[in-house]
């Protein structure tokens, strides 16, 4: 090692001397993390110049936020970075109350909230100030990684505070003079100020490279509801996007906790579930969509009736059942097979009787195959999707593929119907001569159908083309009622057969159903279709013939 | 005829076969070409020499010495049939992910402890990624958790910092905790 100093020394006065000795050393510190790295660069001057040098590759020191937000108490401006962790489900007033050291403050900014507007004004004409104490606390923000950048607009009541605080964060990426991968707002609560709010995202985007971004949106359901795009059109869009509606604790008055407490759960699931809408509408690539609802309470409250906590729950399911339907109509009518999500998770992280929930979730859509689920406290419940129905999608998808570009090129709809109905329909419909139909693998059909034929036409879902319109120009016949077609076409084939063999393949059953559900109540349906079948005869005289002699 | 005589390097035969490899202190080592070729360099040379390489008169490597190569031909026994490793790193904090190690491999680090630092040269210039990397490792794992007088004392260095420079490190730094 000590022929690695020297070295180092060497390196420094002539440069480019030897590198095999610095690439072992960087090597080596990569294996570190960000504070052993600056420890290192103690250890003498060769270290120290090395590292200085190479810090803009090693790894960074990890910080858990950073957080913009007013002083509890006082009218002071503050920028805080938590070292450990960030509470984000708690009531933050009283964490930084009770607990401020476990957040270091960057900038203070006194009286913030007290001054009047003018005399910040004047401030800003020369530029943000930022004592110059703080500037190498933040340009040592340069070598390190925050898991969060908070904004916390829930305190400002002008406009120009907004304003100024978003200045004050871009100055502050400026200083540390590295894009900051996720970010997180907090949203006041005053309607017209949020409006505000929302029209500062895109300038406060440039300095955001997010993969993630999470939103607190309680008030800014109608902003988003109007315009979903506001989420997609910043320079970088993020590709994890957590919307979540936090209702506030304090809002529950204990003298009608239930009136309140309706109010803001269900509002809040409604508005998530619009919003859902307003995003698989936009048809943006987002790969998965989650649902995450709290509903929080204080748990000693004695006073909470049960039988009426029982009915919030069935409401509370209903609208759970509505959003797991929309999501799961659509991923099958907007994402390709290889999208298509193995799992559809759903926490409910409140214990509760959720079985007659999951059930009925079970009972609409058969095809969803139950497994590993908790009962009690239903967390992280997985539906695992299983049928052959997915299998002949992605063969579907697979040949449409390589038949899109063809597809698209060719303007007579006759010939584009004629190509559609002889290369994709039958990987489509495969099997399905043997296979019985029922209404929601219909369903599916079609909507595979429509979204090849919504690619082919090039209209998006958010244009609000009706489903017959697009029909009626591509001209395409309908899945559906081409296997209820085959289906028909075979069995006359096997009706008009002389010989007495059987068909080559027998049918195999009904719709695959899970074991789990058999035991439960299908018990009929499964003898019905596994009972062998019997060849008595092709024409009405030799199937009396057959019967009689068997 | 590139290809070809590729070809018929790359066959088991050929594996079994011995080479001589000369290091730098003249020391001769007879080893099977199949352990040898776990060293991308040696593995380079026996493929350009291709047909005409002439196993008898040895392959020298002039960059390392006859111990380490002792101890570097042992891992290559050991690792003669091993997949190769993969470098990751964590996408936000750039860190080195680290690899887990069998209990052949800690021993053996045991073994060589003080002779790290060489390991490391010899697995570069030899060009064996398994043993580089986890030898790599091996000293991260020393320094890390460490003050900076134990590195210095550990590594002999010599404190030719000043404590002016040291306050001014420790002020840029500024949650460097030492």
């Amino acid at each position: 090692m000590k022929e690695l100093d020297q070295h180092c020394n060497l390196f420094f006065s002539i440069p480019a001397l030897n590198d095999v000795q610095i690439d072992i050393f960087r090597d080596i510190l990569k294996f570190l993390d960000g504070p052993s790295i600056e420890n290192c660069s103690l250890v003498s001057r060769s270290w120290e110049n090395f590292i200085r040098i190479y810090r803009k590759i090693m790894p960074l020191r990890k910080i858990y936020a950073l957080v913009i937000h007013q002083e509890y108490d006082t009218d002071n401006l503050v920028v805080r970075i938590f070292h450990k962790t960030y509470p984000r489900n708690i009531k933050r007033k009283s964490y930084f109350y009770y607990s401020t050291d476990a957040a270091e403050e960057l900038v203070k900014i006194h009286n913030f909230y007290k001054t009047p507007e003018k005399k910040m004004k004047m401030n800003k004409k020369s530029s943000i100030h930022i004592p110059e104490d703080n500037h190498v606390k933040i340009s040592a923000l340069k070598n390190c990684i925050f898991d969060q950048i908070v904004l916390d607009f829930s305190k400002f009541s002008q406009i120009w505070q907004v304003n100024y605080s978003v200045d004050l964060f871009g100055k502050l990426v400026e200083i540390c003079g590295q894009k900051i991968k996720t970010i997180r707002l907090d949203d006041g609560k005053s309607d017209n100020l949020i409006a505000y709010a929302s029209s500062l995202y895109p300038k406060i985007f440039n300095y955001v490279d997010a993969d993630r971004l999470d939103k607190n949106m309680l008030k800014e359901v109608n902003s988003i509801v109007s315009n979903p795009n506001c989420l997609f059109t910043i320079p970088n869009p993020p590709t994890h996007i957590e919307l979540s509606c936090e209702e506030h604790v304090d809002y529950i008055f204990f003298n009608h906790p239930f009136e309140i407490m309706e109010i803001n759960r269900f509002g809040g699931l409604i508005d998530l579930i619009k919003i859902f809408d307003c995003l698989i509408q936009s048809q943006s690539d987002v790969s998965r969509y989650s649902l995450q609802f709290t509903p929080r309470y204080t748990s000693d409250d004695t006073d909470i009736d049960i039988s009426h906590f029982h009915l919030d729950q069935s409401l509370f399911h209903q609208d759970l059942d509505t959003f797991c339907e929309k999501v799961l109509l659509a991923f099958e009518s907007t994402s390709e097979p290889g999208n298509l999500p193995p799992q559809i998770k759903i926490n409910i992280s409140d214990g509760g009787n959720y079985d007659q929930f999951l059930q009925r979730l079970f009972d609409r859509s058969g095809n969803l195959d139950k497994k590993r689920i908790k009962h009690k406290n239903a967390k992280g419940v997985k539906f695992q999707r299983s049928d052959q129905i997915i299998g002949r999608r992605s063969a579907a998808w697979l040949s449409f593929k390589n038949l899109q570009d063809v597809l698209k090129e060719v303007q007579d709809p006759k010939t584009r119907a004629h190509l559609f109905n002889s290369t994709v329909l039958p990987a489509l419909n495969y099997g399905s001569e043997t296979l019985t139909l029922r209404n929601s693998d219909a369903k599916k059909l079609q909507t595979t159908q429509r979204a090849m034929e919504r690619k082919v036409l090039g209209v998006r879902l958010i244009d609000k083309v009706k489903s017959d319109e697009i029909r009626t120009q591509t001209m395409f016949k309908d899945a559906a009622q081409d296997a209820r077609k085959r289906k028909l076409r075979w069995a006359g084939h096997i009706a008009r057969r002389q010989d007495n063999t059987g068909p080559r393949e027998q049918p195999s059953g009904g719709p695959t159903i899970s074991s789990d559900l058999l035991d439960d109540h299908h018990t009929d349906g499964d003898e019905k279709w596994n009972k062998p079948l019997v060849q008595t005869g092709t024409t009405l005289p030799e199937i009396e013939k057959n019967t009689e002699g068997g | 005829m590139a290809t070809e005589s590729a070809n018929g390097v790359s066959s088991p035969e050929l594996n079994e076969r011995d080479v001589v490899i000369t290091t730098n202190d003249n020391r001769n080592f007879t080893v099977k070409i199949g352990v040898a070729r776990v060293s991308k360099t040696i593995n380079n040379m026996i493929q350009d020499l291709g047909e005409s390489l002439d196993l008898s008169s040895g392959i020298p490597l002039p960059n390392v010495d006859g111990p380490i190569f002792e101890k570097v031909l042992e891992w290559c026994e050991e690792h003669k049939n091993a997949p190769e490793i993969k470098v990751e790193q964590d996408p936000h904090t750039r860190e080195r992910k680290w690899f887990t190690m069998t209990e052949w491999e800690e021993e053996y680090f045991r073994k060589f402890l003080s002779h790290l630092w060489d390991l490391a040269m010899a697995a570069n210039y030899l060009e064996i990624p398994s043993l580089y990397y986890y030898t790599c490792q091996k000293l991260a794992e020393r320094i890390k958790g460490r003050t900076p007088e134990q590195i210095r004392e550990m590594f002999g260095i010599e404190d030719d910092l000043t404590e002016e420079e040291k306050a001014e490190i420790r002020r840029t730094n500024v949650w460097c905790t030492y």
